[in-house]
């Protein structure tokens, strides 16, 4: 392959640059970072793209790192460290996004990383008017450190996760918070256990402030969705994702916040379902309409929540999944049958609900309840995703009527990926079921996944150049 | 029909349906009901030209491609069927193909090649690129060490 024949002039390197990013434009970061150490050229032309993004980390080299060890006050180490920051001078014009992370749980006392964060976080007091994004992971916040980033105006983008606020008062965040005008919020895992009350309330009252012209917002905090669904604000939210808590004390604030808000694109609404608690598929009695929110086209919650949803809608993609996906082994009290949830459910048996959707993930429950008694056919289904979870489906034979009806209800000529998850079967005959009922009426596929809830799997991709099926590589082409 | 001159000296027929695929060609043709005059492409080579006409003969009427909206978003690399056969067959060609495209301004030629090569670095170490697309590594130590250094802080390390 590319071995070069005489009439062979152009090659890689050769490439305009606009026709160089395109083809960047194909790669994740971690290819366009392995491509731009292959040479000066490379190096040259892919520089702005690879430090678009850095990492403040705590690499630390040795000499410094005993110093800290050793340092018994954070002024005393602080003045030792180079005040000009570490990021190397030559990266700093080409960021734009900037992440810190994993200061937490270093085998150094708080007043050191507080110093080595500090001085480590120094440049970008200079980069004031080009940071337009900034994350902060596994960080204690410090006075010191909201200081340096406290002049980041630009910042639209602010993510927040697993940070601790014990330390800094309302005053410090809301100063931080204050010039910024963000677009975008994130806020997981915030750790308040040393925060007074007076401060956790203050802070809270600084984040809900800065929300006015929030377009998108993921968060785990049941104030917020409270303080949201109370509040006189309306932002002009398109993508929301909430995490609601095992009890679900706020579904009816959420959902309150939710119907008011047209502007939504996306909504995904999680809970909490720890290892070994049952997956309680009670009927949701409080309701979303669809109807208000005419831009809706992707919808994500779990599959009880199917009888809070009413009135018409124009959903792409829809998804009835209990988060998180890797956890899936739990135990389940099947205490509301799958489909007798959906029977009471809006009118989410008749396969007409799902016309306009393209990707769906659906319980087994609900995709064997469903029924097309118009022969309408789902025309625009692209990818179907039939999930047992470990449960749903006992090991018992589905009858054939089931399969047929199953079978002619989502083979429809669009559907190009079909992935059956969580099969909890231990012999290998029901995964020869499934594969024939692929073979037989799925035709015209491109991809087939099948995942038992033991871990095989089994994804499979049909050859662009002779249609044999072959095993499906993600490094290749996706 | 038009007759197109290539770098070395072959003439190449084709309609214009077809030629219109090529956003330079449909400019240049736009006045010219017919022409026995035939067009001279001083870029392209014959061998090239040949494989560019048969893409175009191939998505005559198609739809043209329409700008992406978001060009910050990593792309996803979708390659139809035919489109996969024909590039993989011209691999030892594929950037003059991606050159001619780009001059003749013809999109999805364009898009295509650059998916296709993009799909040859994905998962690849940098000496295999290296070896892949006859890249000399032509950085000193004291270069690479200063790389190094400046990697750090590189979210993709």
């Amino acid at each position: 392959m590319l071995t070069e024949k005489p009439g062979q002039r152009c090659n890689l390197l050769s490439l305009p640059l606009e026709v160089k990013f395109q083809v960047i434009s194909y790669l994740n970061p971690e290819d366009i970072f392995r491509l731009s150490n292959t040479c000066h050229i490379m190096r040259y032309a892919l520089f702005s793209t690879v430090f678009r993004r850095v990492v403040i980390r705590p690499i630390i080299d040795n000499e410094v790192m005993s110093r800290a060890q050793s340092s018994k006050s954070r002024n005393a180490l602080y003045r030792t460290l180079n005040k000009d920051g570490y990021v190397p001078e030559n990266i700093l014009p080409v960021v734009r996004e900037c992440i810190i992370r994993e200061w937490r749980g270093l085998l150094l006392k708080a007043h050191a990383i507080d110093a080595l964060l500090t001085a480590y976080t120094n440049s970008l007091r200079r980069m004031d008017n080009i940071i337009t994004s900034l994350t902060l992971i596994n960080i204690t916040l410090t006075p010191s450190l909201l200081l340096n980033i406290q002049k980041l105006s630009y910042v639209r983008s602010l993510t927040l996760i697993s940070c601790d606020f014990g330390q800094v008062t309302t005053r410090h965040v809301r100063d931080f918070l204050t010039p910024l005008n963000l677009e975008k919020f994130e806020l997981f895992g915030a750790s308040w256990v040393g925060t007074s009350t007076k401060n956790a309330q203050g802070i809270r009252a600084a984040f809900l402030s800065s929300m006015e012209n929030i377009v998108e917002l993921k968060h785990d905090q049941l104030w917020l969705t409270k303080f949201l669904s109370s509040s006189s604000i309306t932002p002009p939210l398109q993508v929301l994702n909430i995490h609601l808590g095992l009890f679900h004390t706020s579904l009816h604030e959420a959902f309150s916040f939710i119907n008011r808000i047209p502007t939504l694109v996306s909504v995904t609404i999680e809970e909490d379902n720890p290892y070994h608690e049952p997956i309680y598929l009670h009927p949701v009695t409080e309701r979303i309409s669809l109807s208000s929110l005419p831009r809706l086209h992707r919808l994500i919650c779990p599959p009880r929540f199917i009888s809070a949803l009413i009135g018409p809608h124009t959903i792409s993609q829809l998804s009835f999944t209990i988060t998180p996906l890797k956890d899936y082994s739990s135990m389940t009290s099947a205490i509301w049958p799958l489909s007798e949830t959906l029977l009471g459910s809006d009118g989410w048996s008749k396969l007409n609900r799902y016309q306009s959707v393209q990707v769906l993930h659906l319980p087994v429950g609900f995709a064997f309840g469903i029924t097309d008694t118009d022969g309408i056919g789902l025309s625009q289904l692209k990818e179907l995703t039939v999930d047992a979870y470990s449960l749903a489906w006992p090991e018992t034979e589905f009858s054939a009527e089931e399969l047929h009806s199953f079978a002619l209800t989502f083979s429809t000529p669009s559907l190009r990926y079909l992935r059956f998850i969580n099969m909890p079967f231990t012999k290998p005959a029901r995964k020869d079921t499934l594969v024939e009922i692929q073979s037989k009426y799925f035709t015209g596929l491109d991809r087939f996944s099948f995942w038992l809830s033991g871990g095989d799997r089994w994804d499979l991709k049909k050859d662009p150049v002779d249609r044999s099926w072959k095993l499906y590589d993600p490094a290749g082409c996706e | 029909m038009f007759t197109l001159l290539s770098e070395d000296g072959i003439s190449f027929q084709a309609e214009r349906d077809v030629l219109e695929r090529s956003v330079l060609l449909k400019n240049m043709l736009e006045d010219v009901q017919d022409s026995s005059n035939s067009i001279p492409l001083p870029n392209v080579a014959s061998a090239v030209l040949e494989k560019v006409l048969h893409f175009c003969e191939h998505h005559r009427g198609d739809p043209l491609p329409v700008p992406e909206e978001d060009e910050t978003r990593m792309r996803k690399i979708v390659i139809e069927d035919w489109d996969y056969d024909f590039i993989s067959a011209n691999c030892d060609i594929v950037f003059e193909i991606i050159m001619a495209a780009n001059y003749l301004d013809i999109k999805d030629l364009l898009d295509l090649g650059c998916k296709y090569v993009a799909s040859l670095i994905k998962g690849k170490s940098t000496e295999q690129i290296r070896e892949l697309f006859h890249i000399v590594n032509d950085l000193t130590p004291e270069e690479e060490e200063k790389i190094k250094k400046e990697n750090q802080w590189a979210e993709a390390v």
